[in-house]
């Protein structure tokens, strides 16, 4: 479960890793619409190429790319199957009431395929190379102009640090509010959804309990410390925008070219 | 004029009421304020702090009255350590948690650097900088929630129970830790405490029971009664323990000894076993 | 014979990368009726070792033998229902476990988990409820509203009320003061004496080891590396120094005396006693 939560950073210090999560965040958006830019199969074989070389470049283990597609599996399936058998236009292969499979249905359908595929793996390349925290902290940057809109950044980005701290905490706590709860006699996973559901009660209310006693501990001792709220404060967490950041946004100008070019 | 002053201070929430209370505390003392769970002594702590408010009576800080003014300036005189090493570890790790106080205070990010490293070095927790919270043990969280304390130099460190979920081993290490420090950066320490034996090098202690100060004065002065100390539900430093088992198996003539140290105690008796 | 451990390993995420063994190879008994001393730093797999004393945890090797139940890694969990009333344990913030709406409500809630009746379930509360000292009025307040001293017995006595012969204590006194300390304490000791309960108790505190127990077992890292009497545990104070046990106050304190030259009669492990061969020494 904490995969969920936490993301599936995995460390290591390659080039990717080190780029600015700003950097990172910027370029994996800005992936997603040059994606739309492929309408042939050069297109797409020069994104291809450039994100295979991009995994490459994190030296992580293509098998976590795997696991990152698989759970989205479903989806891929269903979207491609209904380009697959509801595009008109080109030869008719084949018909039968409203579903038809046609020349351009089947090209279509292997587009969407591979877009799909592109964007999970670059979104992927994100979340393994970049930890939780410093994606917060990158888009507590990039959402800094929306200050003069009142909206409260610093608070926020606060609120998700602190939440991202606590995550660790309170799965153990949970561990073991579970674990006293079996010792007296409570099995989980037994009965039907009714029981089952009644079961969570004795977890939930400690929980609950114990989540608001650590927040006004945390509270106060926050307090103790200083903390006044407010954007008055300075950073210790600092961004560096390296050469490598602005070579990276270069390199992908420089594939928008490409694209462009290639274009049918 | 006293570091800290206390003046008819009482505080009520729901059935229980602290004070009223008169108390001076000076500049670079220890001070250990015993007494049960439920006497208040958290309660003091959080006043001195401005953490809370009184209902009547005035706290003095270096000369500064405890109120809504002075409430910020008062804190970046006051470092607090908790109970709880998991609920005051704000940061995402140690070296952030660390900074957490300076970025409140708007300190430049080169003097943080600075000042955490210094800290960090000093609590003797530089090599964990980049730990997360969940890696850590209890008695190096509370390291690291004092390391966020130096790096704010206070003058005052208040240990709310500090010791109180670590074991033995991390109560005494902490416990030498700070003296240590104390020793070398001057501040005042407020110690709040079950454990007995951790006041009895104490300047001062003070002992609080339901809301009112009971006893007060040097560790010699008030652990000599026993049977008061007894009476108010707390146990007697282990010297004392020992000379009054002693005096019960019939040796008197440490009775009234003034001895707290132990390693003191073992002289004693070790000279007293060669003069037989 | 109320409990044997077997040759038992435990290993956390057995076949990943985050492969922890935390308990290995352990073969130990634990008497009927013995009041147990459970020792160890934090990661020597104290916790491990006494969830698979009801079954929280099967060993992935090994087995154990808990009065005529065994446990092996095929056990089933339906095969354990019995052993989990068998066997209370009361966690670390045992506090931390209430949920009901009354305080009588969250004591019956064990024995009704296993098939007392509502009626049966709350009369057990209120004699466990006794037995620790809670207040009769009490018990239909929230277990919310109540100081954490009195929240803590609470949860010793929805333990209780399940009726076990072993019962297992962790870290049971961090927290409470000097005066809910020796309460406490008090209770388990009555709860050995006059209802002839198998306890084994985590703790860290040297001082309590010598007070109550009789046995010690001692864990390092996973291995078993001391299951003895108090007495033989406490005899080689260099070897508990060396495995950063500590030793009770009162002898340390006879130590450091012995450094000196004083020879004990067998090292002093309380202050009683301690103040009892001074004098015999120093008249």
């Amino acid at each position: 479960m904490s995969n969920i939560i936490l993301g599936r950073y995995i460390d290591g210090g390659s080039i990717i890793h080190r780029m600015d999560s700003r950097a990172k965040l910027i370029l994996s958006l800005y992936f997603i619409v040059i994606v739309f830019l492929c309408n042939n199969w050069q297109t797409y074989a020069l994104l291809g190429i450039f994100t295979l070389a991009c995994v490459l470049l994190s030296k992580i283990k293509m098998s976590f790319f795997i696991k990152g597609v698989r759970p989205l599996i479903g989806l891929i399936l269903i979207t491609v199957l209904l380009q697959l058998f509801f595009t008109s236009g080109g030869t008719v292969y084949w018909q039968w009431g409203p579903f038809k499979l046609t020349s351009f249905g089947i090209i279509n359908s292997i587009y969407i395929f591979c877009r799909i595929v592109l964007i999970v793996l670059m979104s992927t390349l994100l979340t393994v190379t970049t930890t939780p925290l410093e994606i917060a902290d990158g888009l507590e940057s990039l959402m800094a102009p929306l200050r003069k809109i009142k909206v409260p950044v610093d608070e926020i980005a606060l609120m998700i640090s602190i939440a991202l701290r606590f995550v660790p905490t309170l799965m153990d706590e949970t561990q073991k509010i579970i674990n006293a709860q079996r010792a007296r006699g409570v099995n989980f996973g037994e009965g039907n959804l009714f029981k089952q559901a009644k079961m969570l009660i004795p977890i939930l209310i400690p929980l609950f309990v114990n989540s608001i006693k650590r927040a006004e501990d945390l509270a106060v001792a926050m307090e103790a410390r200083g903390y006044q709220g407010g954007p008055n404060r300075t950073k210790y967490r600092q961004q560096h925008w390296h050469l490598v950041d602005t070579v990276g946004i270069v390199v992908f100008l420089a594939l928008t070219g490409g694209l462009m070019l290639l274009r049918g | 004029m006293p570091l800290i002053q206390i003046q008819d201070l009482t505080y009520e929430y729901d059935d229980f009421k602290l004070g009223p209370l008169n108390l001076e505390l000076d500049k670079d003392q220890w001070i250990s304020i015993i007494g049960r769970n439920g006497s208040g002594k958290s309660t003091l702590a959080r006043l001195i702090d401005g953490l809370i408010e009184a209902q009547s009576g005035t706290i003095t800080v270096n000369g500064l009255e405890v109120n809504e003014q002075n409430v910020w300036q008062i804190r970046s005189q006051i470092g607090v350590v908790f109970q709880n090493p998991d609920n005051q570890f704000v940061g995402a790790n140690v070296e952030d948690d660390v900074a957490f106080g300076l970025e409140n205070r708007q300190i430049s990010h080169e003097e943080m650097v600075k000042r955490v490293n210094e800290s960090l070095e000093a609590v003797g927790m530089a090599e964990f900088a980049k730990h997360e919270p969940s890696k850590l043990s209890g008695g190096q969280k509370q390291r690291v929630a004092i390391a966020g304390i130096l790096a704010i130099r206070p003058q005052i460190i208040i240990l709310d129970e500090a010791t109180s979920m670590l074991d033995p081993e991390g109560r005494r290490d902490l416990i030498q830790l700070i003296r240590h420090l104390k020793d070398r950066f001057h501040f005042t320490v407020i110690a709040i405490t079950h454990d007995i034996d951790e006041t009895v090098f104490s300047d001062q202690v003070i002992v609080l029971d339901q809301g009112k100060i009971r006893m007060q004065g040097c560790p010699v002065e008030v652990y000599h009664n026993r049977d008061q100390l007894m009476d108010l539900g707390l146990d007697l430093p282990f010297v004392e323990k020992l000379k009054l088992k002693l005096q019960e198996n019939g040796l008197a003539g440490l009775t009234d000894d003034e001895t707290l140290d132990e390693k003191e105690m073992v002289a004693k008796l070790w000279q007293l076993n060669s003069n037989m | 014979m109320a409990i044997e451990f077997k040759h038992v390993s435990y290993t956390y995420q057995a076949g990943t990368p985050f492969e922890q063994q935390a308990l290995d190879d352990i073969s130990v008994k634990i008497k009927d009726g013995s009041f147990t001393a459970l020792v160890g730093h934090t990661g020597s797999g104290k916790s491990t070792f006494i969830q698979h004393l009801n079954g929280l945890l099967k060993p992935t090797a090994g087995e154990i033998q808990i009065n005529d139940q065994l446990i092996t890694p095929q056990t089933k969990n339906k095969e354990l229902d019995d052993l989990r009333h068998q066997v209370g344990i009361l966690f670390q913030f045992s506090e931390n476990q209430l949920f009901e709406e009354t305080v009588l409500k969250d004591i019956a809630f064990a024995p009704k988990n296993f098939g007392k009746s509502e009626s049966e379930a709350e009369e057990l509360a209120r004699t466990k409820a006794k037995l620790v000292g809670i207040d009769d009025q009490l018990l239909e307040r929230s277990p919310f509203e109540l100081s954490g001293g009195q929240m803590r017995r609470v949860a010793l006595a929805g333990i209780l009320a399940m009726e076990p012969q072993i019962l297992v204590l962790d870290e049971p006194l961090i927290g409470l003061d000097p005066v809910g300390k020796r309460e406490t304490m008090r209770i388990f000791k009555q709860l050995h004496e006059n209802e002839k309960m198998t306890i084994l108790i985590v703790t860290h505190n040297m001082d309590d080891v010598a007070d109550y127990a009789d046995q010690v077992i001692a864990l390092e890292r996973g291995k078993l590396i001391a299951a003895q009497s108090k007495q033989e545990f406490f005899s080689d104070p260099q070897w508990l120094y060396q495995h950063h046990l500590g030793l009770p106050r009162a002898a340390e304190f006879a130590v450091q005396l012995m450094q000196k030259g004083t020879q004990w009669d067998g090292l002093p492990l309380n202050v009683d006693e301690l103040a009892r061969q001074l004098v015999t020494k120093l008249k």
